[in-house]
């Protein structure tokens, strides 16, 4: 799990263009949007399509609700083993 | 304009109560619950002491009704784009109340809901008056401080009308769909009013995301997507792939969308994408579709022409108040009194992902933060259209810059702005230097600043290794540049070019010299202007390794072509020209 957020960090930074940010500036369980890393909603629509290059998810009707497993690097763990096991 | 505008008549005697007006969750609501609830809201906003009343509802169906409810209450709606609390102070100061969802201030009433019983909806209402002052817009003026733009029923009618008469018949009564907010001006006309106007039905939630306007529009017979370039851009799609539901049309504002984007959209959706053109100040402007024609082409009954001076694009149009030219504050190159090309912004006025932001504002706010000594925005296009800061910092916040680190301060000064600019608005990136970087003018040339910006690793790499080394920037004028350069000794192509004798290649210098074209020249000489050949280019004299030189470039726009030339004094190395495909002659 661990190896997997540290991916998903790396995929934060890389697909957002994220500048002064590393991996180790990231905490996992620290809001990504609005405070903490302070993302916003251009970042969610660029992450939603790197999650389905990198990942195969696809968000389809609800994704509002499944777009609440983007609040942290901690839940979108959870998203993405989920997606894997089933 | 018509005696008695369709807007001015939504609510009169109807004949089709149950004919639906908008579309929340898996309801329907009807002409009969819209006309109900709108004379709720006359009802609650009657007794309001004051002509004027800020507005902001997330729900369009609230938000309609709310807003026919205040006309026929004799009140005008302030529309805010964000409820940020610098705009909420702002607007305090001009309304003497906020309807819809705001959190209580002290001194002005709010309402956030009118009393639900239902209050004479039986009878017929009269048609509105066309000339009342039905809202007013808030924009970014180009001086830093925001612009209240008012507008009457009748010219909210006129523009409706515009779009009606065009494409209403295409649409015919599709669900309407869309992806912004309508509580910007767009939003209001396409998702709302056009909408109304034509009995076509609305879906009262906003879309944040494609796949909930794909959801909406599964099962429907026939859709209108009302969208903008930061969503086309982003749609998450499969190559090749078509979207579910039937789309009469696509329709996208807020900012130019990129041809591909374009050319996507007809695909996937299988309409062509219908571009609009227009600000709040002017309305709507002009129209395209891309995979059909590039160049704009004006609504119905409004004219174009160019400053010769500034270069502006002016216009005359129903929707102004003024009947002689309107000066706007973007660049254009026109080809009749209906076509024409956008070629930028004059002014500071700045678009990020469509939303309007002034560079002067932004800046004004970062100097009242007692870290900043000077300071430019800027804005810069990679991924996604961005701001940017470059800034001086006081002597103690230098230091703090050493012991805390680059991110604390940074974080500190977003935080400043953010109470006063949207987030996708604020500056993601930022460079704290020692002076700002000026030229022997003493003006700070937007390419000092973009150059600080170039990615690191790039720079680091790229700049020593394959790029010239700029030494001064002799002058520039609209079409011409000069640069001192000097030619580094550790560029990657003297590299066995050859052993014994390196000479710079002369295909370098036609890279350099196209690169640094596309740079200085900007939109004169786009991307969509591609390398087409050569002439009369001849490479007289060998650049050697360690070599100072100038670089003369001038631009022939009438003629597509780019005039280079490599001297130092008398010495010429090398000179020609490079002709470009696809730049139309401006009248």
């Amino acid at each position: 799990m661990n190896e997997l957020k540290t991916e998903l960090k790396q995929l934060v930074i890389d697909a957002l263009d994220l500048e002064d940010v590393t991996v180790d500036d990231i905490d996992s369980s620290e809001p990504l949007f609005i405070d903490g890393l302070g993302l916003d909603s251009i970042d969610a629509l660029e992450l939603g399509l790197a999650l389905q290059k990198c990942y195969g998810i696809k968000l389809t009707a609800d994704s509002e609700e499944t777009r609440k497993h983007f609040a942290s690097i901690d839940s979108l763990a959870e998203l993405v083993a989920s997606h894997k096991n089933a | 304009m018509t005696e008695s505008p369709r807007l001015a008549r939504i609510l009169c005697a109807d004949s089709a109560p149950e004919r639906p007006v908008a579309r929340r969750g898996n309801d329907w609501l009807t002409r009969a619950d819209f006309r109900q609830r709108a004379m709720a809201w006359q009802a609650a906003t009657e007794q309001v002491p004051a002509s004027r009343v800020g507005v902001y509802f997330t729900d369009a169906y609230e938000f309609a009704a709310a807003l026919y409810g205040l006309w026929y209450a004799g009140k005008t709606a302030l529309l805010m784009g964000d409820r940020l609390p610098a705009t909420v102070d702002l607007v305090a100061g001009h309304v003497g109340a906020f309807i819809g969802e705001f959190d209580d201030r002290p001194g002005l009433p709010v309402i956030s809901s009118p009393a639900d019983k239902p209050k004479g909806t039986g009878g017929t209402l009269p048609a509105l008056d066309p000339e009342h002052p039905a809202v007013i817009v808030l924009t970014s003026g180009s001086t830093g401080a925001p612009k209240m733009v008012p507008m009457a029923l009748s010219q909210l009618d006129t523009e409706v009308g515009m779009h009606e008469q065009q494409w209403g018949a295409m649409a015919g009564r599709s669900l309407v769909i869309g992806t912004v907010s309508h509580q910007h001006i767009y939003g209001l006309v396409w998702r709302v009013l056009w909408p109304l106007a034509g009995g076509r039905p609305f879906v009262s939630e906003v879309c944040r995301y494609a796949e909930d306007a794909l959801a909406l529009a599964e099962g429907e017979s026939s859709c209108v997507l009302v969208t903008t370039p930061t969503h086309l851009a982003r749609w998450p799609h499969q190559p090749g792939g078509r979207a579910p539901g039937n789309w009469a049309m696509v329709v996208s504002s807020t900012a130019p969308l990129a041809h591909r984007h374009s050319e996507f959209g007809h695909g996937y959706f299988g309409v062509p994408v219908t571009e609009l053109f227009g600000s709040s100040e002017t309305g709507g402007i002009a129209w395209r579709q891309q995979t059909i024609d590039d160049v704009w082409t004006t609504l119905e009954g409004i004219d174009v022409s160019r400053d010769r001076d500034t270069g502006a694009l002016l216009l005359k149009s129903p929707l102004l108040a003024e009947d002689d030219w309107f000066e706007t504050g973007d660049r254009a190159d026109v080809y009749s009194h209906r076509r024409f090309r956008l070629l930028g912004r004059l002014d500071r006025i700045a678009k990020i992902e469509g939303k309007r932001v002034s560079l002067s504002a932004m800046e004004n706010r970062l100097s009242d933060h007692e870290a900043v000594r000077e300071v430019r925005a800027l804005v810069l296009t990679g991924k996604r259209t961005e701001t940017a800061v470059v800034a001086v910092l006081e002597p103690f916040a230098r230091d703090r810059l050493k012991t805390e680190g680059k991110r604390v301060l940074t974080r500190e000064l977003r935080n400043w702005l953010s109470g006063h600019f949207e987030s996708p608005v604020l500056p993601r990136r930022w460079r704290f230097v020692e002076q700002l970087p000026r030229n022997a003018q003493g003006k700070i040339p937007q390419y000092y600043l973009e150059t600080l910006f170039e990615k690191t690793a790039a720079a680091s790499a790229n700049a020593t290794t394959r790029h010239p080394v700029v030494l001064k920037h002799w002058w520039q004028t609209e079409h011409q540049v000069c640069v001192r350069l000097r030619v580094a000794p550790e560029l990657v192509f003297f590299q066995g070019h050859f052993d014994g004798f390196p000479v710079l290649p002369g295909v370098v210098q036609l890279n350099w010299a196209e690169a640094f074209a596309r740079k200085y020249f900007g939109d004169r000489l786009a991307c969509r202007n591609a390398f087409s050949r050569m002439e009369a280019v001849k490479f007289q004299e060998p650049i050697r390794p360690g070599r100072e030189l100038s670089m003369a470039l001038t631009l022939e726009p009438e003629r597509s072509r780019l005039q280079f030339r490599f001297h130092d004094g008398e010495t010429v190395f090398s000179s020609g020209r490079m002709v470009f495909d696809g730049v139309q002659e401006p009248v």
